[in-house]
């Protein structure tokens, strides 16, 4: 593994010269351009170090700051991964979070770290950070079911290329966290399966996590993980990041590769799938997006453009465009307003601002949607055959609307035409900011039939256009007392570096994540 | 007439040219993208120098026509050839063959002279508007060009000015080039005349080769291949839905480039961004040598805010390639049958090209992935007639066409579509074997093989063979599929010396640089274009 190259964070972006990339493979190419922007942000929300920090302390931390504190031999890996379990030990029995645990392996791989620490190696940029991992990918050695019976004793030989990486980069799995079958079959219910039951919301056990990367939304907001990895299909990071009051981003199509994901790379929906960080603080979105970028030689639809740096962009030159609703559904009142309060800092820089949204949007969510089914959800009942799965989810929808080949092709061309139309609309702005869910967290009881839910979608919209939006808390809710409330903030293509400078922007107005009730007693 | 049958379903080198550094993308000043990515410095500086200094060439003509579109560039720049006698010089070629080639269909000679005589006033106070100052092209008929008829070959369009320029066209007349007109491509780039193969159409009927004016072109930018060849046209610009810039580039014995897969944005070209065929169609140059891909590549990469696939991916420079580390595969035969079996003229070229590169690369090995190409030749052939020719339809439809091609309609009228299930399973097939592709490629870094199995044949021959033939893979489509890149240069001749044979160059994804660079080593070697006959 190109270790030392993943692990230099000290690139000055203006001096690299992309001219050398003939000398280094692609991901190498890749990892020197990307190095630059990891652990560049400072957000400045409380650290509060001191010389021996308490468990509950190290477990606020974030990445970057627990990355920190191993490397200069502050704590011990051992130390962290032994708290990050005794808190998963506290609160997965209320949140059902994390579903397989690897702790023999953990405490190995730990112990290990702290050797060649001892030694003066280092892994990389998270060298002995302990994370989990969404149970839609792979892990080597460790149970993947991808909430689908027919793997509910499917161990992998091989990492998904995003664990692989974070890995590599010294990061330490200690388990797999929650997701609906093939992270599609929640059907409402937020995170939910066969295999595994329930997820809940750490921040009130009657809400749901949302989906489809609950369990991993659920486990980084109650501390029990320092970061996850997520995939996000129509708002499956986003809406968890969101409901557990995280930070999650959804990168650009064709950033991060999905190769061991359980719906992976291919076909004629491919453009609408990513995976990306999760995480309590922005800047660790920073750092694991420089860590999980780049092609892979597998993904195809991967292409090697450089990170920008979050840290390099001027907030005060954007060109911003807010909508407080997408015409489809309303928002409810509170979310409306914390969309105008966010709108609200960005003005205060002196930003120019507008009142506007893409065009189309609620036509694009229709073909969308014609589009996704027209295949009567054949490839549903493919990916449950593929994987021995008889008994399939209650939530997943595995018939859809059959249409004629010829409609299927002048469906998918309708979808561009209107992306196309969108991406010029967008060449105006350089940020939106937009709600990231038409209401506050839903009660685990929250009853919507599918039409309604697809309608109140406020994240799918940038599936389909593969645009880079990241969701960050901003807020609590009134509506449902102590719920956190987030805001959606999106960029054109590629300008993941934008979407993250604006987060981090949000988070230091409005605080970010706080811890859940759960762990304050 | 493989690639036939294929159309039917069908850096700035500027090391070398003496700049210090490849523009990422053109327009540079224009915005964020650039400055973000290319990080202001390195970029916007390296546009302006492109600007200012003269261009190295290794071309060794000296004949105004037929030189190097960067050798007459540095010419015009060092004030030793002025744009109008280089426009002159063209149009008066373009006068003396096109009665037998009928390569350009439509032509702006008024408006090019203007171009050229403003263009020649900036000069003399020393001002150079870009790389391709006063350097006269033609463009494919299938891409817009503001104020000049584009028919894209189809009826409904028989009239039809564009306001805009595509893209592409936009890009390089803003560096300077000069359009002369517009060459010929059947309808949509895709439909063709039943008997007459290649580049023909109802409109204008068919284009003919330079080396043998009863054989054909291959298409479907036919004739851009056809002008180029014989020195009409400093350089075209194709576009490649299944070998259509690769296949004329080698039976006119040119070189030309389908870039990877949404490097080039598409907008204005007739068959633009969208679609289940999408990632398949790419833009590129049409040349006589292989110095002209490198200096016109990058000017016309790059994102444009209309093209939603077009991705901001970093050009690197081909003359920084180290050829000594790069492993060579090659095949001299897919493995096809009967009438589209490859030929032994064509087998003995790609031999002599590995012999040629047989230690000045780090290793030659004959090797192709068969199995997963032959699989990857039946998803896109599944894909591309599953709808039964319903989005070809949608096509005349928009424009206003009832009278499409023979060879379309004949095809639609027997055509059975196959279900939107299986449409999107092949979809899913496809993309497996292009995931399969790159871990196959994880071994090589340049692979090299035919471009069509025979050189160019009769217009009136025997008309192509099935497409789905059921042995063998098509040289081209299945890299469409992919979306590699690929560069066509030509490497040697029919046993009689009268007809071009050229390879193609491949690459994984995004290493353009790689195939330019051996893809000079190898014109180097078998020197690449000669003089037709004509």
């Amino acid at each position: 593994m190109e270790t030392a190259n993943l692990n230099n964070h000290k690139v000055d972006i203006d001096k690299l010269d992309w001219s050398d990339v003939h000398e280094l493979s692609r991901r190498r190419f890749l990892a020197t351009s990307v190095g630059v922007s990891a652990g560049l942000m400072v957000v400045p929300y409380a650290a509060n170090i001191s010389a021996a920090p308490t468990a509950n302390e190290l477990l606020n931390k974030s990445t970057v700051e627990i990355a920190k504190l191993l490397s200069t031999g502050e704590v011990s890996a051992v130390e962290v991964v032994n708290a990050c379990y005794a808190r998963i030990d506290a609160v997965n029995p209320k949140i059902n979070a994390v579903v397989t645990q690897c702790r023999e392996r953990a405490l190995a791989e730990a112990a290990k770290a702290d050797a060649m620490l001892a030694s003066g190696k280092s892994l990389g940029a998270l060298h002995g950070v302990p994370f989990t991992v969404k149970d839609s990918f792979d892990t080597e050695g460790v149970l993947s079911t991808g909430g689908t019976l027919g793997r509910k004793n499917f161990i992998p030989s091989k990492d998904a290329t995003v664990v692989a990486r974070a890995r590599a980069a010294g990061a330490i799995l200690l388990g797999k966290t929650n997701t609906p079958e093939f992270t599609l079959g929640g059907g409402g219910k937020g995170t939910v399966n066969l295999v595994f039951g329930l997820t809940k919301n750490p921040y009130n056990l009657n809400y749901q996590p949302s989906g489809s990367s609950g369990g991993a939304g659920a486990i980084v907001a109650a501390g029990g993980a320092y970061f996850d990895i997520g995939s996000d299909y129509g708002g499956s990071i986003r809406g968890p990041a969101y409901a557990n009051g995280i930070a999650g981003i959804k990168p650009t199509l064709g950033r991060v590769p999905r190769t061991g994901h359980i719906v992976g790379y291919g076909g004629a929906f491919d453009t609408f799938q990513e995976t990306g960080p999760m995480a309590r603080r922005v800047e660790d979105i920073t750092l694991l997006m420089s860590i999980l970028s780049g092609p892979d030689d597998w993904d195809a639809t991967m292409a090697p453009v450089p990170l920008g740096n979050p840290a390099a962009v001027n907030l005060k030159n954007l060109r911003v465009a807010y909508y407080t609703t997408n015409g489809i559904m309303d928002p409810t009142k509170e979310v409306q307003a914390l969309v105008k309060q966010c709108v609200g800092y960005f003005k205060k820089l002196g930003c120019k601002v507008k009142e506007d949204m893409p065009p189309n949007m609620e036509k694009l969510a229709e073909v969308r949607t014609k589009f996704n089914g027209a295949d009567d959800r054949e490839h549903i009942r493919r990916l449950l055959k593929l994987h021995g799965t008889t008994q399939a989810s209650p939530g997943l929808r595995v018939a859809g609307e059959l249409v004629s080949s010829a409609d299927f092709t002048r469906l998918c061309e309708e979808m561009d035409a209107i992306k196309s139309e969108q991406l010029a609309w967008f060449e105006q702005y350089d940020l939106i900011i937009c709600p990231a869910s038409q209401r506050a967290p839903i009660p685990l009881d929250f009853a919507q039939p599918q039409e309604v839910r697809s309608k109140s979608s406020y994240t799918s919209q940038y599936n389909t256009t593969g645009w880079p939006a990241g969701v960050v808390r901003a807020g609590t809710s009134k509506d449902d007392a102590g719920l956190p409330l987030g805001i959606q903030l999106v960029a054109q293509p590629w300008r993941d570096d934008i979407v993250v400078a604006a987060m981090a922007y949000v988070e230091q107005q409005t605080g970010g994540w706080q811890p859940p009730a759960i762990i304050l007693g | 007439m493989t690639i036939d049958s294929e159309i039917l379903e069908q850096p700035t080198r500027r090391g070398l040219l003496g700049l210090p550094q490849a523009p990422m993308f053109s327009e540079a000043q224009k915005l964020s993208h650039r400055q973000l990515f290319a990080s202001a410095s390195t970029l916007t500086a390296a546009v302006a120098a492109s600007v200012q200094s003269a261009q190295a060439s290794t071309d060794k003509s000296n004949d105004i026509i037929y030189m190097s579109a960067t050798k007459l560039a540095g010419l015009i720049r060092a004030k030793k050839v002025s744009a109008l006698e280089a426009v002159d010089a063209y149009i008066a070629r373009q006068l003396d063959v096109n009665d037998r080639l009928n390569a350009v269909v439509m032509n702006c000679y008024e408006r090019a002279r203007e171009e050229a005589k403003a263009l020649d006033a900036k000069a003399a106070k020393g001002q150079f508007v870009g790389a391709l100052h006063g350097v006269p092209m033609t463009i494919k008929d299938s891409l817009d060009t503001e104020g000049v008829i584009t028919t894209g070959a189809t009826f409904g369009r028989q009239q039809y000015i564009p306001e805009k320029d595509a893209t592409v066209v936009a890009r390089v007349r803003k560096e300077g080039a000069i359009l002369l007109g517009k060459t010929n491509t059947p309808e949509f780039t895709l439909g063709g005349l039943g008997g007459i193969t290649a580049a023909s159409n109802l409109l204008f009927g068919a284009s003919h080769n330079p080396y043998d004016l009863a054989r054909t072109t291959s298409g479907s930018s036919g004739g851009a291949g056809a002008i180029v060849a014989a020195g009409g046209a400093a350089f075209d610009i194709g576009s490649d839905w299944g070998g259509s810039i690769r296949g004329p580039a080698n039976h006119n014995g040119i070189a030309g480039i389908k870039p990877t897969s949404i490097r080039v944005p598409r907008t204005g070209h007739i068959v633009d961004y969208g679609g289940i065929f999408d990632l398949w169609q790419q833009l590129g140059p049409m040349c006589r040598r292989v110095e002209d891909i490198a200096l016109i590549t990058p000017i016309i990469s790059g994102p444009d805010y209309r093209d939603a696939s077009c991705s901001p991916v970093p050009w690197a420079d081909p003359a920084k390639v180290n050829l000594k580390k790069l492993r060579v595969a090659y095949c001299v035969d897919n493995r096809a049958t009967g009438e589209a079996a490859t030929d032994e003229d064509t087998k003995k070229v790609v031999r002599q090209v590995a012999k040629w590169l047989n230690g000045d690369v780090a290793s030659v090995t004959e090797d192709a992935p068969q199995e997963i190409l032959e699989r990857l030749r039946d998803a896109r052939m599944a894909m591309s007639t599953g709808d039964g020719g319903a989005f070809y339809q949608r096509l005349a439809d928009r424009w206003g066409t009832k009278n499409i091609s023979p060879q379309r309609k004949a095809r639609m009228a027997t055509a059975v579509p196959i279900s939107s299930a299986a449409m999107v399973e092949a979809w899913e097939k496809q993309d497996l074997c292009k995931a399969q592709m790159l871990d196959w490629m994880k071994s090589y870094d340049v692979f090299v093989c035919p471009t069509s199995n025979k050189p160019a044949q009769l217009i009136d021959g025997p008309s192509s063979p099935p497409n789905n033939n059921p042995d063998g893979w098509p040289y081209t489509g299945v890299f469409n599929s992919t979306g590699w890149p690929s560069v066509v240069v030509r490497c040697g001749s029919s046993a009689d010396g009268k007809l071009p044979i050229g390879l193609q160059i491949l690459a994984a994804p995004w290493r353009e640089d790689i195939c330019i660079a051996v893809a000079s080593f190898i014109e180097s070697q078998s020197g690449g274009w000669k003089k037709p006959p004509i």
